[in-house]
């Protein structure tokens, strides 16, 4: 089980690399959500802001009006978070649930494949 | 709990049902139906079809209670029945769908080139296709209220002109619209009835976007409602203004109606709303497809070029351009052999099949997962799934039997029967040898790549 300042840590490195890779930035550059994520096994929910395809703040607690909501375990959103799990999988295996519009779900899925290819 | 910004709620859920079985082939396809059956009774089979869906919709929106997600089918199925057999039937399942487009792009190129004579059918083809390859390509999708916009719109238009044609001043008479005929002719008729409500199912993904999940049953239940009202009107429409052996010999039959009930007015509204069920149809069905190739691909269930992003727009380019290539195979075969019934037969069946995997997934699951929340919950007990098992494979029993009656249809059946068990095959070959060697390969990448996360072993 991950705590709440570790999945706190992997969001200040992921907005690292998603905002310094230029590849991500061109390609989500008309992307602007507000994503929620909630650690299913510690009820510890997050909040991203996405402007223009850069990660502009991250927080802890639920903040505004949601675009994308996730659930995963706190595990699993660390782990996708520092880039060491491939949320496609776990999605097509109903073990990350996202509700959100299917651009939405396929943005999300790409800025993974984008900032850790395989 | 996180409630979506911009959440669907039940008129898109209905649209969305109803709007993408609504394509031009199933308006062809109507007509099929009541082929063996007297006058204008083909309307009682396509009710009973859209009857006796409702029990499959139940059984679909207990499975998406349990798991909210657009990974649906395949999802469900592997939950039920382990992951080779999820991939297979999904697969299957997708790749028929994309070669129902074949007669999709063929049907609507007869419509077009009926009502704007002089471009060649195979332009209307190409031109449609591309079009819709490029929407794609750019991740253009229906908006809610466009959905809305155009699936009630079709409605309207199909429904109205059925009413007014039929309750006009000096309309024929209906022909005998509750003789039923021969048993196999009317069972068979339901059998092909199926095919009409292909991709009512198709909602299921809404499950991610929706204000509450229990408007995914109800949705279906309205959309199936509205499909069966005016398939049955339209279908009683042109058994009354077109003669029978016309209808039968025609792709475009129910330009045919329009055109022999309002004149040029009924046929280009039939050509508008033709287009529109083309495009709602095709570019959900080839959205759906590409992103289930996409994910396959992730899940190195299929090779890594079909996970390959555009750089601009985020959009699975490669496998739309796959799809896209293979649609137009299809096109230009059906273009070549004006066999689009193969096609009627293959989705009745892919279609019987699926719903019988969704009620044995069901019925599976209840024993798995006993305990787990459930949204919706099917009515009566176990008998629901039981009878959708019993009765879907029947009918898909049914779509191959030989009919006496219709001794024409035996090689496009037989046909139908062979690229049913020739595409399982492949596709069960290619599950069994190839994926392993894909999941092998990603393993060996992952088990070479350093953990990013501090502390990860």
């Amino acid at each position: 089980m991950a705590t709440s300042q570790e999945i706190l840590d992997a969001l200040a490195d992921y907005q690292t690399q998603c905002n310094e890779n230029e590849r991500l930035r061109r390609m989500q550059r008309d992307w602007t959500k507000r994503l929620h994520f909630l650690a299913t096994d510690t009820s510890d929910w997050f909040t991203m802001d996405v402007v223009e395809g850069e990660i502009v703040s991250y927080a802890a607690g639920q903040v505004g009006e949601p675009d994308v909501v996730v659930h995963a375990t706190s595990e699993d959103l660390c782990d996708m978070f520092w880039g060491d799990l491939n949320p496609s999988r776990k999605y097509l295996r109903g073990e990350i649930i996202v509700k959100a519009a299917p651009e939405d779900v396929m943005r999300l899925d790409a800025i993974t494949m984008i900032i850790w290819p395989e | 709990m996180s409630t979506l910004r911009r959440a669907v709620g039940l008129p898109t859920v209905v649209a969305t049902s109803a709007g993408l079985a609504l394509a031009t082939v199933s308006l062809t396809a109507n007509v099929q139906i009541g082929l063996s059956l007297p006058g204008a009774s083909g309307w009682m089979a396509i009710l009973v079809a859209g009857l006796i869906s409702v029990m499959a919709a139940w059984c679909f929106a207990e499975l998406v209670g349990l798991f909210p997600t657009a990974a649906g089918i395949k999802l469900f199925i592997e939950k039920a029945f382990g992951e080779r057999a999820a991939l297979i039937a999904a697969t299957l399942y997708v790749g028929i769908t994309v070669l129902i487009v074949g007669s999709e792009a063929y049907i609507l190129a007869n419509v077009l080139a009926f009502a704007f004579p002089g471009i060649p059918k195979a332009l209307w083809v190409l031109a449609f296709l591309t079009v819709m390859a490029l929407i794609n390509m750019r991740g253009i999708s229906l908006s809610g209220w466009a959905q809305d916009l155009t699936t009630y719109l079709m409605v309207l238009v199909i429904g109205g002109i059925a009413l007014w044609a039929l309750l006009k001043p000096g309309a024929p008479p209906i022909p005998e619209p509750f003789r039923l005929g021969s048993g196999l002719n009317l069972a068979q008729a339901i059998a092909l009835g199926v095919f009409l409500y292909l991709g009512f199912e198709w909602v299921t993904p809404l499950a991610e976007e929706v204000t509450d999940i229990r408007l995914i049953p109800r949705g279906m239940l309205l959309g199936l409602g509205i499909l069966a009202l005016i398939y049955g009107l339209l279908h009683v429409g042109m058994a009354t203004w077109v003669p029978k052996a016309e209808l039968a010999g025609s792709p475009i039959p129910h330009v045919l109606f329009g055109q022999a009930a309002l004149g040029r007015v009924g046929l280009l509204l039939v050509a508008l709303v033709s287009t529109l069920a083309s495009v709602t149809s095709f570019n959900a069905g080839l959205m759906t497809a590409s992103r289930f190739l996409y994910a396959m691909a992730r899940d190195a269930a299929a090779p890594r070029i079909l996970a390959k992003l555009h750089p601009d727009w985020a959009t699975p380019w490669v496998a739309i351009l796959a799809l896209y290539g293979l649609s137009a195979a299809m096109a230009v075969y059906v273009l070549r052999s004006s066999s689009y019934k193969l096609f009627i037969f293959l989705g009745a069946a892919i279609e019987c099949m699926i719903f019988v995997l969704m009620a044995a997934s069901v019925i599976r699951l209840r024993r798995r997962m006993p305990e787990a929340v459930r949204d919706f919950r099917v009515p009566g007990g176990r008998l629901v799934p039981w009878v959708v098992v019993g009765l879907y494979s029947l009918l898909f029993v049914l779509v191959f039997v030989p009919n006496p009656d219709q001794p024409a249809d035996r090689p496009t059946q037989l046909g139908a029967l062979g690229a049913l068990v020739g595409a399982g095959l492949l596709i069960a070959a290619y599950v069994q040898w190839v994926v392993p060697v894909l999941r092998a390969r990603l393993a060996a990448t992952e088990r070479a790549k350093r953990r990013r996360r501090p502390g990860a072993s």
